[in-house]
């Protein structure tokens, strides 16, 4: 009877213990679990407050306090070292953050219990019941805040989708488009970046929408064609210098102002600038200027730069840009070029 | 005994917390208070260049660039765009978009100072503005002005602490480029407000503290009636000196004493003033509001 006792016994703590054991493992399984939505799950996902929940769960249902958010932290380094290419620093950053939210649920998890005894016991009306229902709440506040701030929120995300798609068919009328997935960024400038799928050409691109800067878009794809047609656009110009005869010492390239304005840069590197090396100058650039308007992509050029470089002072050089408007109302384009090397500098 | 031990639960929790809110504090004022001295980028916690970040600096300076454009018809030049001109007035160009972002937010309120009219009076008139920003000169420069016989005029500023106050500087030689070409004897009676028998120097080694209101050690004229000027550089020459007195009242917080209606920096403020308010409407001038 005693053995058999002892045996029922023995039983139930194997039992207790393999319980225990079985709720670590899903308390361990829910850490990592949450922590991976919320670094590497789709937006709608990493908006949700899955780490506050984490924290208010750690310390409610398993009442494991300061360990969520130890293991959180551990575990949040881990999975952005495995699934990111981020620096150390960077990891740090994410996971203390990620850490923050837990912690803020583990708080939130302690004052809600100490706030239900309260309730339970009917000592609402009692001075302390009083403020551990603001704290409570106060603590709720500040968690909502905190992931609003790290996580991005609904409403931004939408209405970022929204400024997108907006300018997607502003600026590519006949392009179909769709959006891929998300990603938010909060430190130093609140921004979702997109990631969007030409239907049309067939390739992804990413756009910025930053929400610091009023919904503003900036579109990674634009550079891509820019930089196709720049590399066209140079290889016609090259085409079109060996066709004209014109002094070989004097250097013809495109290039391109931070507006992405295509700007002609003309120059010459001469021993010392002298007025006499200044007229022929001008008088090359303005015969050049007028047969440049036989060049195929003539109405693409905005700017001509010019300069006479003197290799001995550059401070001698001789420095003058204009647009090409400017150029076409000008009829003595000689004089109006060394009218724009005549320039008094003042401290 | 359970409330008890609720309560340090609960306080180790908080200590937690402060302790992650404390270290990501720390960051950030590591971050912010960061300089030169340090090498930035081993001590960098986030990556500063992520393509967000640099997307938002680049939307914030194309902002920038055309409100200042539609506003003042300023075009500002940074950057590579900017090479050519940097040699030829010795200085390096100004590449990092934290820095141009900075100076052109640091342009937009300083010429937030001026009546937008006054800018209005080069475009109705032809003169072309242009802002070139610049890292720095590698003579002792921090800005310069430049016209050439097209009224093309630039304004080339390097990125020095006193930013607001070298633009000051250099857009009243601008204002003065628009009022010698109206009239060439504009400041003609100008020798009358310095000491007598005072001629300035053409060279900044030998300009002496003599009649300087602001010293270079920061003490100022005890006499006020012995100061004609605002800095020693004011004594370079005529130009440089209303230049810099212009400059000077431009950055003002407070009504200094040289001030004062009997000063002989007043007389020269004054003038200055006058002579503007015939070419510009100076009305909303920031400065008016010392000198009334």
């Amino acid at each position: 009877m005693v053995r058999k006792k002892k045996k029922e016994k023995e039983k139930g703590v194997f039992k207790r213990e393999y319980i225990k054991y079985i709720e670590a493992v899903v308390y361990i399984l829910a850490i990592i679990v949450g922590i991976f939505a919320c670094n590497c799950g789709p937006i709608f996902i990493k908006m949700l407050p899955i780490l506050f929940i984490l924290g208010v769960v750690g310390r409610i249902i398993f009442d494991r306090p300061i360990v969520t958010t130890i293991f959180g932290f551990i575990t949040a380094t881990c999975i952005i070292r495995i699934t990111g290419n981020l620096s150390l620093y960077d990891n740090l950053f994410i996971s203390l953050f990620n850490s923050l939210n837990i912690a803020l649920g583990e708080l939130f998890g302690e004052y809600y219990l100490k706030s239900l005894k309260f309730f339970k016991k009917k000592l609402s009306k009692k001075k302390g019941a009083i403020l551990n229902y603001i704290i409570t709440g106060v603590i709720l506040i500040v968690s909502i805040a905190v992931h609003l701030y790290t996580s991005g929120n609904y409403i931004s995300y939408y209405k970022a989708r929204a400024n997108l798609n907006k300018y997607l068919k502003e600026v590519y009328e006949n392009q179909e488009f769709s959006i891929i997935d998300a990603k938010y960024t909060f430190y130093k400038t609140k921004s979702y970046t997109f990631e969007v799928r030409n239907k049309t050409k067939e390739f992804n691109s990413n756009f910025i929408v930053l929400v610091t800067n009023d919904y503003a878009v900036y579109d990674e794809y634009i550079f891509n064609i820019q930089s196709q047609n720049n590399t066209k656009l140079n290889n016609e110009f090259d085409e079109f210098i060996k066709q004209i005869n014109i002094d070989k010492d004097i250097d013809f390239k495109i290039g391109y102002l931070n507006s992405g304005d295509v700007k002609l840069i003309i120059s010459k590197n001469v021993e010392s600038v002298d007025s006499l090396q200044a007229k022929s100058f001008a008088n090359v650039i303005n015969e050049f200027i007028n047969r440049l308007k036989e060049f195929k992509y003539y109405n693409k050029i905005n700017n001509i730069e010019i300069s006479l470089v003197d290799n001995g002072n550059k401070k001698n050089s001789l420095v003058s840009s204009f647009s090409i408007k400017d150029v076409q109302g000008v009829d003595n384009l000689y004089n109006y070029i060394l009218d724009s090397f005549d320039t008094e500098f003042i401290n | 005994m359970g409330e008890e031990n609720s309560n340090s639960k609960a306080s180790l929790i908080s200590i937690i917390i402060l302790f992650l809110v404390l270290i990501l504090i720390s960051i950030f004022v590591i971050k912010t208070l960061n300089t030169e001295d340090v090498d930035t980028k081993s001590f960098s916690l986030v990556n500063t260049d992520s393509k967000e970040y640099i997307a938002s600096q680049k939307v914030d300076i194309d902002l920038c660039i055309k409100s200042l454009n539609k506003l003042y018809g300023i075009n500002v030049m940074y950057g590579q765009d900017t090479i050519n001109y940097a040699n030829k007035v010795e200085a390096t160009i100004l590449t990092d978009i934290n820095t141009v972002n900075n100076n052109l937010q640091i342009l937009y309120h300083t010429l937030e100072k001026y009546p937008k009219s006054m800018f209005n009076n080069f475009k109705n008139d032809n003169y072309k503005l242009d802002v070139i920003l610049l890292d720095k000169f590698t003579n002792s420069n921090i800005a310069l002005a430049s016209k050439n016989s097209l009224n093309e005029i630039k304004l080339y500023v390097s990125n020095a602490d006193n930013f607001e106050r070298a633009v000051h500087h250099e857009l009243f030689h601008i204002f003065e480029y628009y009022m010698e070409d109206r009239n060439p004897s504009i400041f003609k009676n100008w020798m009358d407000f310095n000491p007598k028998n005072f001629a300035y120097k053409l060279d900044v080694a030998s300009l002496n503290n003599d009649f300087v209101y602001l010293k270079e050690d920061n003490q100022k004229i005890v006499n006020k009636d012995e100061s004609y000027f605002v800095t020693k550089y004011a004594k370079y020459s005529d130009k440089e000196d209303r230049a810099e007195t212009f400059a000077e009242i431009m950055i003002l917080a407070n009504t200094p004493d040289y001030l004062n209606k009997q000063s002989n920096i007043r007389k020269k403020v004054d003038n200055i003033l006058t002579t503007m308010n015939e070419y510009f409407d100076v009305g909303n001038l920031y400065c008016n509001k010392f000198v009334k």
